[in-house]
Formats: C-alpha cells, structure tokens, sequence
C-alpha cells in the first residue's frame, strides 16, 4: 500500500534542512517569509516578527499550543527550503 | 533543532520592519468600532423600552395632575358655594334665600367669564385672582359665623361681599365685551381701510 506522499504523515521522512548550510540574507527571508501560505507565515512573523510565544498564539488564533508549535516548525522547514531551493 | 534563523532575524530586527500595514487596515477597523458603537445603542431593547416606559409613566402623570388641577378648578368655587348656602340654611334660614340667591348669581356670572376666558387668558387669570381673594374672605365669615355670636352682622358681612363679587364679576364682563367690541370694530376699521 502506498503511502500519499502529502500530508502530514511523512513530515518525518522530510529531509531536515540545516540552518547552518544556509547563508542568510535580509531581503531573501523576507522574500521568502511573503511566498510562504497565509497559515504558516501568521504564525511564523507572530512568533519570529512580533515576539508572542506560543502560548499567546494560541490564545489569538484560537487553536491549541501544540498547534502553533507545530505549525511553526513546519513554517520554519518551508521557510528554510525556501532559502536554499530559491522560491 | 538549531536556533540560526531566530538568532538572525533578532538580530536584524529592524530590517523586518519595513512593511507597513496599507491604510485600509486601519478604514475597516474605524468602520468596525463605528458599528459596533452603533449596534450597541441598537442592540438594547431592555434600554430602549425602559426608556419608553419612563416617558409613558411621566407623561401619564402629569396629565393626570393637569387634568385634576382643571377639574379642581371648575369644581372649588361651585362647591364651596353650595357648601355655604347649605350652612346657611342651617344656621340662619331667615337670610338664607337672599344668600342663595346671590351665590347662584356669582356662580353663573363666573361661567359666564368662564365662556370667554379663552379669548383673554391673561385678563381672566387676573380676574379670578381677585375673585378668589374675595371668596377667600368670604369663608374665613362664614367659619367666623359657627364660632361669633353676632350672627346678623355677620352675614350681612358675607350679602356685602356677595355683592361685591357680582359687581366685580360684572365689571370684568364689562371689560372683557368692551375689549371685544374695539377689537371687532379695530378689524372693521381695518377691513374699511384695506
């Protein structure tokens, strides 16, 4: 049986980039903070641009702070293949 | 995991600061507190009807007091006569008709100034001022009358000031037609002019 190779089942099978390979520059995060869906880049510039914690997160989108905490390290992984993949 | 990205972006803080929110953010939240603002005057119905309520029961109330007062007025002046008439029949029947007959006199000369009050409201007010003072006077004789012994005097005190309200009572008739009469003649004068 195959296996769907979206979703949220294989986030772990994802290879894990590595911030350090990456060199980073003011104008591309940006750029690649804009490109990212609207759910990810909410909380990734509420956590990273705003400076709330997941708890307040969590409180404002009305989810569960594992939620946030999750959605964040995904946003950050697309963030980062952004970055080194080009958009 | 590692913490490159937060450090970069905190460092760099300032950098990320360059977006601002477009103007229509801040239209739409106005509009929103405007609204709202609006929807809470709206939304209270129990504010609505209590203020409702308040105005019905004052208003009620001071038609009632008006409409008593009114009634009170027409009613004192009557009644007090009757009253006294009664009193007399009692105490002194010898006098009572000539009393009586007054008193009926005063009352009807009084719904007759009644009947054009409402041509001059500020001269019938002034008019039954004095009215009142001599009916006022008149009662403080016939309570005298249940305590004095000098009984004739007396009540040839209150004929007298039943006499003087019916000239009074007719002078302001006099006054009041005379008024009238140039009024109706002034219109005329001016209708021959025009």
């Amino acid at each position: 049986m195959e296996i769907d190779a979206t979703g949220a089942y294989n986030i772990a099978d994802e290879h894990v980039i590595d911030e350090n390979e990456i060199q980073l520059k003011v104008d591309l995060v940006k750029k690649s903070i804009m490109a990212l869906p609207d759910g990810y880049r909410t909380v990734l510039s509420l956590y990273l641009l705003e400076g709330y914690d997941h708890e307040e997160i969590a409180e404002i989108l009305h989810v569960a702070t594992s939620t946030t905490r999750t959605q964040y390290i995904r946003a950050k992984q697309k963030l980062l293949q952004y970055l080194k993949e080009g958009i | 995991m590692s913490r490159k990205l937060e450090k970069f972006i905190s460092d760099n803080r300032n950098e990320f600061d360059d977006e601002n929110p477009s103007d229509k953010v801040w239209e739409n939240l106005a509009i929103s507190f405007v609204e709202s603002k609006k929807t809470r005057f709206i939304l209270t119905p129990f504010l609505k009807w209590s203020i409702a309520a308040v105005i019905l029961v004052t208003a009620g109330i001071a038609a009632y007091f008006y409409l008593d007062n009114k009634k009170q007025d027409t009613q004192t002046i009557a009644a007090t006569k009757k009253d006294t008439s009664m009193d007399i029949n009692s105490i002194a029947p010898e006098y009572a008709p000539q009393v009586n007959e007054f008193a009926k006199l005063v009352v009807l000369k009084q719904e007759e100034l009644k009947a054009l009050a409402p041509e001059q409201p500020e001269l019938y007010r002034q008019f039954t001022t004095d009215i009142n003072q001599l009916d006022s006077s008149y009662r403080a004789l016939k309570i005298q009358l249940n305590i004095s012994p000098n009984r004739d005097m007396l009540i040839e005190a209150m004929i007298q000031n039943l006499q003087l309200q019916l000239n009074v009572l007719n002078q302001q008739l006099h006054i009041i037609n005379q008024i009238k009469q140039s009024k109706k003649y002034n219109h005329e004068k001016d209708f021959e002019t025009i």
